[in-house]
């Protein structure tokens, strides 16, 4: 088990009425799955994600994460340091855990031989297509070997094919013991799950 | 990691070019105000501090009582305090400087930098001898000092030492010594020294070591590891009271000892001293305005950073989720500033390097900017990590503390905490701003005051010739042909100029007079014409005249000493006085009129008649200046060809008393321009900030029919209300400050409601020209761009 969720709730007061973003949340999640968050618009997938990689806060319940390893964040803008090079964007992390200059060197290298990106490590997020800018993200997530990946959406902003190269990515990497959970509208991402929980009004109406 | 941060910054300080410039510019401009003061601040605060036994010298001033402090004590008493108490050991003294011609190689030039000193001048003082003896150059009283400047003006490239020069055609002078040009922060400012034993074969006051005459500036120099706190210190001038009362009982003034370095800044308010003094208050004016002045660059930096957060809000977001913590964060963006901050420092190096020579001019120093001198340069360093520091402290805790998530998505709207901050600081800007300004209208103000005020009598057209050893017997003859020409015929004979008199008797006795009152009469010798010549106003009786033989034993007063000994004009006249032991009558009173800088007010004066003065002072007639001139000149090489001919204007003289407060004032207004350039730097900066971050809004505006006046007028309005508070706040601070500044004077202007009203305008006009810029170019922007880049 690596996360134990149980009676969550999350609400807002907006004039008078608390409206709940999260009603009563109550899941498990176990080391190597691969889960996948569905539901329509609004339903709570964004926040529920948010709560679980502590992004943001919860009202009432509990929320038990057992290993205190990093968390590694995908989103759906990729979200890079546009004033920062590929090179230099994946390295960030670990500047913030304090790795050695040579340490961070190869291990850098590493990551842009695993995803073929060598020949863009120089230039910026800005000068790269939505796949590779992705793809960079999800280097960038992986660069301190977290135990657990949260996607937002990954391929919310990608065509199709580019969306099967990132999911078999994600496919790949669970097999090799990363836990995910990913929120996605999509069946076909959904299926490259091994779980999925499905969310209306932020409950879960099926798991 | 560091080298990532500055890189981040590098990057960003390049994609928003504007911003950096009015960041860095503001920066540098503060810094470059902010460090040219300190260097002056620091030049004048390094005055004396070269000689070795800086700390143990002390001068012996004296406070008469009324107000009447001076630099100059008797000529006995140094020494004889020397035989008396225990722990002094030496003592130096100096004359007042003097006048004279000086000849040598046929070469003749009026000194006017001359000082005689007793024969330990140079044990005293760490004035460096170029060539000759330290110990023997002043023992002979044909010996003489010269400065290098001074040898080469009469020597050239000769060597001057054992050379011969005349001093006002008569004494003759070895030169035992040439010494290196004074320092310029040396209170003392010479060119030439001659021995005191010289002076002493003629003034009886060094014949007889005299305890009752003050012309002399005593110097005493105590013993190393002698205690010279400032209780030690109080308990020594009443030991010197009490000495000084044993030998003369009849008049006890209270003396002090004034540290050496203390002479520069805390001597304006000593009488008959040497010129050149600073002043202490100037020094933390300006201190104040440099601190100001820094603040102003820091705030706008403060502003626009965190005016412009939500740019870097998505990337502290992202930083955070990827692992940042807090305190990195806090860290980076400090380092950012600190990065503009040194950039600003290397560009304001760059302009001090520029400006020094224009501000030695405004400011007559000789400041030489050394950056490898190793207290500049730390200072440097200091200013450049503090202003780093202070302005990118608030930026930095506010930047780092957004909710990641929120940031990310752009959710962020500019909080109130943060707008009440940011409109905190532009208040204080405009604060300062304000009271600058105020500042800078009432010193104006009262430097013209001062320029233009009545002083009793009329200042312009009087020309004047000093007073000349080889002419002293030939007044009479000087007098006639003075008389016969029409051009020089309306002139006065007189014994000091009023304008800063520095005579004073205490010895003055009326019927009435309370024994303990120890009043000082100023005195001037005058002759008949000095009423008409002068244009005084004679209240009662009448001025001098040749026609009575007797007014050799009578006394023209004016109305305040005419108070002062508790008479009014219809019982003054005919009452018998005596000045300095010689009975006279009361013939007339006249107006008061100054005869001292402004600082101080009229005291009682006693004119004395005296056919025969030694300076000659002409009204010209208007226009025919030049003509007059000529003639005096022609006159004076008649009479004593041996004399360069000199002269000089007394207004000229009554505006040079004031040089230390106009230049005070010209760099006043100059820091308090560009301060309020700077903020307006800012001001514009975050008009356009928020120009474009309401560019949406007004655009919809516009669709729905809003005017350009009326759009114009929204996005002033806010910035308004700033400067009117901000003008609130101001006000009674400039108040009290200028206020204080004024009671320095004895005749002074009254602040004026005005004052603050067109400081007000003149900041709500500046501030409103400023924004004008951008909020003009928002509200005339086509509305379909604005609203189709959403």
């Amino acid at each position: 088990m690596i996360l134990q969720i149980k009676n969550l709730f999350k609400w807002e007061n907006s004039g008078g009425n608390r409206v709940f973003l999260l009603n009563d949340i109550d899941f498990t999640v176990n080391e190597g799955e691969f889960i996948s968050i569905m539901g329509p618009s609004g339903s709570g997938k964004t926040t529920l994600l948010n709560v679980i990689g502590m992004l943001d806060g919860f009202n009432e319940g509990e929320y038990t994460f057992f290993h205190k390893e990093y968390i590694g964040f995908v989103f759906q803008s990729y979200h890079l340091i546009d004033e920062l090079t590929v090179y230099e964007n994946i390295e960030t992390p670990l500047l913030y855990k304090k790795h050695r200059s040579s340490e961070r060197k190869a291990l850098v290298a590493d990551m842009l031989d695993r995803f073929n990106i060598v020949g863009k490590k120089d230039l910026f997020p800005a000068q790269l297509s939505g796949g590779q800018q992705q793809l960079v993200g999800i280097a960038r997530a992986l660069i301190t070997s977290p135990k657990l990946i949260l996607a937002d959406e990954p391929t919310g902003n990608l065509n199709s094919k580019q969306s099967d190269e990132i999911m078999t990515l994600f496919k790949q990497l669970n097999d090799e013991g990363v836990t995910i959970i990913q929120v996605t509208h999509s069946e076909k991402n959904a299926a490259y799950g091994s779980r999925i929980i499905n969310l209306l009004d932020g409950r879960i109406v099926s798991n | 990691m560091i080298g990532n941060y500055l890189k981040i910054a590098w990057r960003n300080l390049i994609k928003n070019k504007g911003y950096s410039v009015i960041n860095i510019g503001g920066l540098s401009i503060g810094m470059s105000c902010s460090i040219l003061i300190l260097l002056w601040v620091l030049d004048e605060t390094s005055y004396d501090k070269f000689h070795t036994n800086a700390n143990q010298i002390y001068r012996l001033t004296v406070d008469a009582g009324g107000d009447f402090k001076a630099a100059v004590s008797p000529a006995g008493m140094a020494s004889g305090l020397q035989d008396i108490i225990p722990g002094i050991e030496s003592t130096m003294r100096l004359s007042p400087p003097i006048t004279a011609l000086f000849e040598a190689n046929n070469l003749k030039f009026e000194e006017q930098r001359v000082f005689c000193a007793d024969a330990n001048f140079l044990e005293m003082f760490n004035f460096s001898l170029l060539k000759g003896h330290p110990k023997t150059a002043l023992q002979n009283p044909n010996g003489i000092l010269i400065t290098a400047t001074t040898a080469r003006k009469y020597f050239g490239s000769e060597d001057a030492l054992g050379k011969i020069i005349r001093k006002d055609n008569k004494d003759t002078f070895t030169i035992t010594g040439i010494l290196a040009d004074t320092p310029s922060n040396s209170h003392l400012q010479f060119d030439i020294i001659l021995p005191m034993a010289y002076l002493a074969k003629t003034d009886k006051n060094l014949i007889k070591n005299t305890w009752d005459n003050f012309g002399f500036y005593s110097y005493i120099q105590f013993n190393r590891g002698h205690k010279l706190s400032s209780e030690a210190r109080t308990d020594l001038e009443n030991e010197i009271n009490q000495i000084y009362a044993s030998k003369s009982p009849e008049f006890q003034p209270k003396f002090q000892l004034q540290p050496l370095t203390d002479i520069h800044l805390h001597s304006s308010n000593l009488q008959i001293d040497v010129s050149g003094h600073g002043n202490i208050q100037y020094v933390n004016i300006f201190i104040i305005i440099a601190f100001i002045i820094l603040l102003v660059a820091c705030i706008n930096f403060m502003n626009l950073a965190t005016a412009q957060s939500f740019r870097r809000a998505k990337e502290v977001g992202l930083r955070k989720v990827i692992g940042a913590k807090r305190k990195q964060l806090i860290f980076q963006f400090l380092s950012e500033s600190i990065l503009i901050s040194f950039i600003s420092l290397f560009i304001a190096i760059c302009i001090i390097y520029l400006v020094t020579p224009a501000f030695n001019n405004l400011t007559e120093k000789q400041i030489v900017f050394q950056l490898l001198d190793n207290k500049i340069w730390l200072n440097l360093i200091l200013i450049g990590l503090i202003t780093g520091l202070f302005s990118g402290s608030y930026p930095a805790l506010f930047l780092s503390g957004f909710k990641p998530i929120k940031a990310i998505k752009g959710r962020l709207r500019s909080g109130h905490e943060n707008l009440l901050f940011r409109n905190g600081l532009v208040i204080t800007q405009f604060v300062v701003s304000v009271f600058l300004l105020v500042g800078t209208v009432v010193v104006y103000k009262q430097l013209n005051f001062i320029k233009d005020k009545d002083l009793g009598f009329d200042k312009s057209n009087l020309l004047y010739i000093p007073e000349k050893d080889g002419i002293y017997n030939k007044r009479s003859a000087l007098k006639t042909v003075l008389q016969q020409n029409p051009l020089t015929s309306d002139f006065s004979m007189v014994s000091d100029l009023p304008t800063n008199l520095i005579t004073g008797a205490v010895n003055v006795e009326w019927e009435g007079k309370d024994p303990n009152s120890k009043i000082i009469f100023p005195r001037i010798d005058i002759d008949e014409n000095f009423t008409s010549v002068f244009q005084i106003e004679t209240l009662r009786g009448r001025s001098f005249s040749k026609a009575f033989g007797t007014d050799a034993s009578n006394y023209v007063i004016n109305e305040k000493a005419m108070k002062v000994m508790g008479m009014n004009l219809e019982t003054a006249i005919g009452k018998n006085i005596s000045f300095q032991d010689k009975k006279g009558t009361i013939i007339g009173v006249v107006k008061d009129f100054n005869f001292k800088p402004l600082q101080y007010a009229i005291e009682p004066l006693i004119l004395r008649f005296r056919e025969k003065n030694n300076i000659v002072v002409v009204r010209t007639q208007p226009g025919k200046t030049e003509a007059t001139i000529k003639a005096l000149k022609e006159i004076y090489g008649n009479l004593n060809s041996a004399f360069p001919f000199a002269y000089n204007f007394v207004d000229k003289d009554l505006e040079n008393q004031y040089r230390g407060e106009q230049q005070m004032g010209t760099v006043f207004n100059l820091f308090a321009i560009l301060a309020i350039f700077i903020s307006c730097i800012g001001l514009y900066g975050l008009s356009a900030f928020i120009a474009e971050q309401r560019i949406k809004e007004i655009g919809i505006r516009k669709v729905l029919g809003a005017s350009i006046f009326g759009l114009v007028n929204m996005l002033s309005k806010d910035f308004f209300k700033l400067v009117l508070t901000a003008l609130f706040i101001a006000t009674p601070i400039a108040w009290y400050v200028m206020d204080t500044w004024l009671q320095d004077f004895a005749y002074h202007i009254n602040i004026r409601w005005w004052m603050f009203a067109l400081s007000g305008i003149a900041i709500v006009v500046i501030a409103l020209t400023t924004i004008s810029f951008q909020t003009i170019k928002a509200a005339i922007t086509n509305p379909i761009k604005s609203l189709k880049t959403e």
